[in-house]
């Protein structure tokens, strides 16, 4: 069982992931986020580390509930680590998180990835347990 | 060669700006790095973008100074603790 520690007044909650690439590796901070269908990270963070669209796996239109599609595409991240999981080609979506104002993150990580997670939220205490 | 800092002194230098650190010291235990290098920043994240990709290092952590808390790790007793009430 792991423990984690949130500011339960924070509008969001955010984690550090660690992500491996062909050159490079890198952390960042994402927002948990079990309204992302996948788990989205600021392109240039990831082309940083060595990808490139010929890493591509799939075209995707990332969807909100008021933004027009954004078109962009998909890799496969060599290794993948946040709250004591790591994924091995864990695929995600680049994303220019420059375009919008939520420019404190480097990006969403997805239902994707929370959906393999056994955890329990206690918003108010700030706690989230990992089973 | 640039300086070691704490977390303090790089909240003090680098309020409201991105950071790319290397030669950090960031236990899961702890929010942020307890000390660590800035080797880029900027208050301007595609500024910043392009700093942190040129002639980057093997291996960095990029944040935001100031922004919200990340989740940290704690131990059981502590969340207990917490769940009680009793801190």
């Amino acid at each position: 069982m792991l423990e984690f520690r949130f500011d339960p007044q924070s509008q969001l909650i955010l984690t550090v992931a660690h992500i491996e690439g062909p050159n490079d590796n890198d952390q960042v901070q994402l927002v948990f986020d079990t309204g992302a269908a996948v788990t989205q990270i600021d392109h240039d963070s990831v082309l940083a580390l060595g990808y490139s669209e010929v890493n591509k796996l799939r075209d995707v239109d990332i969807s909100g509930v008021t933004d027009a599609p954004y078109e962009t595409y998909t890799v496969g991240l060599q290794s993948f680590s946040t709250l004591g999981l790591t994924l091995i080609n864990f695929e995600v979506a680049l994303v220019d998180f420059g375009k919008w104002k939520s420019d404190e993150i480097d990006g969403l990580l997805g239902w994707d990835f929370i959906r393999t997670l056994h955890y329990e939220q206690n918003g108010p205490k700030g706690l989230l347990t990992i089973y | 060669m640039k300086e070691k800092l704490t977390w303090e002194e790089i909240e003090e230098c680098y309020w409201h700006q991105w950071v790319q650190l290397v030669d950090f010291d960031w236990p899961e235990t702890e929010p942020w790095p307890l000390t660590a290098v800035v080797r880029v920043h900027s208050p301007d994240k595609r500024e910043f973008n392009k700093l942190a990709a040129h002639d980057r290092p093997q291996s960095t952590a990029r944040l935001y100074v100031g922004g919200i808390v990340p989740l940290y790790r704690i131990s059981e007793a502590e969340a207990d603790a917490i769940r009680n009430g009793s801190k």
